[in-house]
């Protein structure tokens, strides 16, 4: 694993028909790092997953992928790759064990050598004591983590997971988390999510919509790019609250979160201190408590889902 | 059971289906694929078929007897020059009938003519091909015993009134001359060519009516199902057996309009129209339609997906189908086999729809097949619609 | 270059021995595998056939004389026939055959006996054309007897017609020693079974193929071995041998099983046997890939393998013979691979061929797998979409 990872990619496009899938992605990473891929439904995640995976046929100005171009012979860059998709689809009537071993023979990989990495694989993902059980006999978090156990064999230089947490109990996720954890130093993680926690742990995000990498930084990086000051109010009724302070002009957004009612307000549109707290002692129901609050991830989305309606509805 | 839900699962079910370019193009097609395949394959008309010949004798009469059998354009000799070489063709599958002509051939009809023993020839038949060799046999039998009867006395030919014209119409053992034998005219009625596109094609309709509709309606019942609209549905207000009937009515509407298009299709393009009613032919077949549709439900009953319907039907079809006596004649089966199959609808709708297309009987006296149709439809009916009150 | 053939055989292995263990879990498989054979055959070699047995017919015989009796206990002593019906007037024996109640109507006329002795007898046969098959069958086996019969010797006994060496008539001026080779009795069995493992293993080919790769893609573990360092060829291939092996199961389970219990082995070369079915097999498997291009699901799958396999059972002239096939149909029939099996099948088993009578069909099948094959690596696309 000494090859530094790499990802090239310039006007990457597919087309499925007369839809296109992707329109064009941009995207250079550069070293070992896990990369979150966020994004409305239909953005295009899964397919530019599948593409880089080298399962795709694609059409691209450049798409160099660990080094290997995607629109050549991929046989070589998919022996440095580990795919997990979105759907179960490990063979059903073979064992854990066995599934692996399938996937081990066609990586080459020496028996000792197997058998030296399934054991550990299986122990981290606590999958030890099913071994012999049938896939498809397994829980839907033992079966998502046999995918990543799976995808994890040939210890990838590149790893493509597609939504690995969906679906899973709160356990498993954690768990698939510190297995992925393992690998931030050593491989390229990309992973779909629609967690917010999740984008959180990501070192790197890409926002993707209508098949076009629209926003990408750390997630600091992205946070800092929203143009929103998070508040957070706290009353006796935070509903009431929530509500009596979207009627505010200057709010975008106003929501319960928890025992708080979470506002948004436009950074052009901040007016100053004292109005603030004016404007919101004024509300009915009495705010006790207003304080500023960092920017999260749901404020960071939520602007460049809005962002890219207002920018589609009006070209 | 409410009119008005049932009217609105039957649209969206019609609905659905015709969207379904698959299901349309199966229910079009492969009705359409039976008949022409199962109406142009069955002939007993022996034509061009490849015949060796071994003529040892050599002679103006040989070559004419040789002649003779190729005129008719159902044999084509080929010539041989050893024995070996034609029972090496002959295992090698090039020639299916072959004639021996030994060397004294000639000397030996002359005698045979002057009353001395009669003249031989030696015929060998591919046994291997039943039906080729039985038919071939007839054939080459007539024109070889009328060529030499012939070549040998033109005048007793002339009295014997000719043998049987060698056309397929008469593959007897015609022509035998007076001393011992005795002649046989024949006379093949109903179908005096024997063509066999009229006899398949009448059974033809048992054999999709009992195959597909069972197929389509255990597949399209599994795979609703599977995908939850059945479940979707059954939040609704609806019954489940609203919701059965709203899937199986416009299933047997179509079948039923497959049942025009095929008369149709077999009156035009194979010329093969029943002899018997088209209204009535069309009402007992609807009626059948019934029987696989219950049977379809059966099968969706007890499997988990699609592909296991579609194997328990296959799997459960071909037995039924053959011995159904769609293509093997019931009377033919040892006594077990026989009894089975009167168990079988689809005996007794192909038994009907042979009677109709083939003879023009109506409804009288096909009285007693008629009821125990509508007996075992009738079972079925009844056990399907309690397999679908049990999983409520 | 060496490395890459190494790499390539190691992955087909690869698939095929998960292939393989996927087989051993499959209990219906290896049901069908196991029962159909002994289903086919007994249907095969017991229920279905063209024989005509138990024929119902009736007699009018307007001579009522002891050689018109004896003329008519011939053609019953066949054991084709039922004991026939005597009817009253030929209006009657008419309405029965056209109420289906008999398929044969013999008619002896009144100067039946006195032209035995004279010269020229004859009788009127009307049989019904309905079934073809049955009627031409049932018309020759009462023209044999007609022309064999011997008013004075009482008639000859024929306990079939086909008996070899037929002869020893007086019917001059030519007689005709016919013989029938390799199925002496004409049994339909014979016919039927020599061809059965061409059915079995269409049935086998086609659907493991064709529901095993799309299977493969409904369950999207084809898209995962995909994501894997192979090569969709050879995951085809791979998936498939197993299923060549269990085809070779299948031969040789049937073959056995229709010597042990018809007592019809192969006459020809195992050999032969061995090598005719190795392109044939190849063939069908490659349908089936066909078949998983064009289906989208498992059931769809299914339906286009069983509407491809039953008009094939036809048009290959496995159930009739295509040599009587009209022009066109038959040309059609020669495109299916099942066509030139079952003609080297029969050639090796009831005609005792070996590897030189079976060069056609060999070569046919060969030509077939490749023009398919070639067909196939176009529609295997290397990647998705």
């Amino acid at each position: 694993m000494s090859v530094q990872p790499s990802l090239r990619l310039r006007g990457l496009r597919k087309r499925f028909g007369q839809r296109s899938a992707l329109d064009g992605v941009d995207l250079t990473l550069e070293g070992p790092q896990i990369v979150g891929i966020v994004g409305p439904d239909g953005a295009g995640k899964t397919t530019l997953l599948r593409a880089i995976a080298g399962l795709l046929e694609i059409a691209a100005d450049e798409a160099s992928v660990l080094g290997f171009d995607l629109r050549k012979d991929v046989r070589a860059l998919k022996a440095q790759i580990g795919y997990v998709p979105q759907s179960f689809s490990l063979h059903r009537d073979l064992s854990v064990y066995e599934n692996l071993r399938f996937t081990a023979r066609l990586h080459r990989l020496g028996n000792e050598e197997f058998e030296r990495r399934t054991e550990s694989l299986l122990a981290r993902t606590g999958l030890l004591p099913f071994a012999d059980r049938p896939a498809g006999a397994l829980s839907g978090g033992m079966k998502q983590k046999l995918s990543i156990a799976n995808a994890l064999l040939p210890e990838p230089a590149l790893l493509a997971l597609d939504e690995p947490t969906a679906g899973v109990d709160v356990m498993a996720r954690d768990e698939i988390w510190r297995i992925l954890e393992e690998r931030r130093g050593k491989s390229l993680v990309l992973i779909s999510t629609s967690y917010l926690d999740e984008t959180e742990a990501c070192d790197r995000l890409l926002y993707l919509d209508e098949g076009r990498v629209v926003a990408q930084g750390t997630p600091a990086e992205l946070r800092a790019q929203v143009p929103v000051r998070l508040l957070r109010a706290w009353g006796s009724d935070p509903r009431a609250i929530a509500k009596a302070a979207g009627a505010l002009p200057y709010v975008v957004s106003a929501r319960v979160r928890g025992p708080f009612a979470r506002i948004e307000i436009a950074a052009e549109e901040l007016p100053g201190e004292a109005r603030l707290y004016a404007d919101f002692a004024g509300l009915v129901p009495r705010v006790r408590l207003l304080e500023p609050a960092p920017v999260d991830m749901e404020s960071a989305l939520l602007f460049l889902s809005r962002k890219q309606t207002q920018g589609t509805s009006a070209p | 059971m409410n009119p008005r839900r049932l009217w609105t699962l039957l649209v969206r079910e019609a609905r659905a289906t015709w969207r379904n370019p698959f299901t349309m193009t199966i229910l079009v097609a492969v009705p359409l694929a039976a008949l022409l395949v199962f109406g142009f394959v069955l002939s007993t008309e022996v034509e061009r078929l490849p015949l060796g010949v071994h003529d040892a004798s050599g002679t103006a009469s040989s070559r004419r007897l040789v002649a003779e059998l190729a005129a008719k354009g159902t044999f084509v000799p080929r010539a041989f020059a050893t024995r070996e070489g034609l029972d090496h063709a002959l295992v090698a599958g090039q020639i299916s009938a072959a004639v021996v002509i030994p060397p004294d051939f000639d000397r030996r009809l002359r005698e045979a003519a002057a009353g001395g023993a009669p003249a031989e020839i030696q015929v060998l038949y591919d046994g291997g091909e039943t039906v080729l060799a039985g038919n071939s046999e007839a054939f080459l039998r007539t024109l070889a015993l009328s060529t030499v009867a012939e070549l040998s006395s033109g005048a007793r030919a002339q009295a014997m009134g000719g043998p049987a014209a060698p056309s397929h119409v008469s593959p007897s053992g015609a022509a035998g001359p007076a001393s011992g034998g005795v002649r046989v005219v024949t006379r093949a009625l109903f179908n005096p060519k024997l063509d066999g596109s009229r006899f398949m094609v009448s059974g033809t309709f048992g054999f999709v009516l009992s195959f597909l509709t069972a197929l389509i309606t255990a597949v399209s019942i599994v795979s609703e199902r599977l995908s939850g609209t059945f479940e979707q549905l059954q939040v609704t207000p609806a019954t489940s057996l609203e919701i059965l009937l709203g899937k199986i009515l416009p299933l047997g509407a179509v079948f039923a309009a497959d049942v025009v298009l095929m008369v149709l299709a077999a009156g035009f393009l194979l010329g093969v129209w029943p002899e018997g009613s088209v209204v009535f032919f069309v009402i007992v077949s609807s009626f059948y339609v019934l029987t696989s549709l219950s049977l379809g439900l059966l099968i969706s009953a007890t499997s988990a997906t699609a592909a296991e319907a579609v194997q328990k039907t296959v799997l459960f079809s071909i037995p039924l189908v053959q011995l159904s006596g769609f293509a093997f004649p019931i009377r033919n089966m040892p006594a077990p086999f026989r009894w089975l199959a009167e168990l079988f609808p689809a005996t007794h709708y192909i038994r009907v729809s042979r009677a109709i297309y083939l003879r023009g009987e109506g409804p009288l006296s096909l009285l007693p097949e008629l009821s125990l149709l509508a007996f075992f439809t009738l079972i079925l009916v009844g056990v399907a619609l309690r397999s679908i009150e049990g999983r409520e | 270059m060496r490395g890459r053939l190494q790499s390539f055989l190691s992955n087909v292995l690869a698939v095929a021995y998960k292939e393989a263990v996927v087989m051993r879990h499959d209990r219906a498989f290896i049901g069908m595998v196991l029962a159909q054979p002994i289903m086919m055959l007994m249907l095969f070699g017991f229920a279905l056939t063209n024989e005509p047995r138990n024929v119902p017919w009736v007699v009018l015989d307007r001579s009522q004389t002891a050689v018109s009796r004896r003329f008519l206990e011939d053609v019953f002593v066949t054991g084709y026939f039922e004991r026939a019906r005597a009817v009253g007037s030929y209006e009657e024996g008419r309405a029965r055959l056209g109420r289906g109640q008999a398929i044969a109507f013999v008619v002896v006329p009144e100067d039946f006996g006195r032209k035995v002795l004279r010269g020229g007898p004859e009788v009127q046969v009307l049989v019904d054309g309905s079934d073809p098959l049955t009627s031409a069958r049932i018309a020759a086996y009462i023209g044999e007897v007609a022309s064999r019969f011997d008013p004075e010797r009482g008639g000859a006994r024929l306990a079939r017609v086909a008996a070899p060496e037929i002869g020893a008539g007086e019917a001059a001026p030519l007689e005709i020693r016919q013989r029938f080779e390799f199925n002496p009795t004409l049994r339909d069995r014979v016919f039927f079974i020599a061809a059965l493992a061409g059915m079995l293993l269409t049935n086998l080919c086609l659907s493991a193929s064709s529901l095993g790769l799309v299977g493969e893609r409904e369950n999207g573990t084809y898209e995962q071995m995909l994501a894997l360092p192979t090569s969709p060829l050879e995951i085809v291939l791979g998936k498939l041998l197993p299923y060549a092996g269990v085809a070779y199961l299948v031969l040789t389970l049937a073959t056995l099983l229709a010597g042990i219990t018809f007592g019809i082995w192969p006459k020809g070369s195992w050999l032969a046997l061995y090598l005719v079915t190795l392109p044939f097999v190849l063939a069908s498997l490659t349908i089936g890939v066909f078949v998983s291009a064009f289906a989208r699901t498992t059931a769809q799958a299914v339906f286009i393998t069983v509407f491809f396999i039953l008009p094939s059972f036809v048009l290959s002239g496995t159930m009739f013979p295509y040599q009587l096939m009209p022009d066109g149909v038959r040309q059609i029939g020669g495109l299916l691979p099942l066509r030139w099996y079952q003609i080297a099948l029969r050639r090796i088993i009831e005609r005792g061929a070996g590897l030189e009578e079976v060069a056609i069909p060999l070569v046919a099948l060969s030509a077939i797998f490749l023009v398919l094959l070639t067909a196939v690596r176009r529609l295997v696309k290397p990647r998705l979409g």
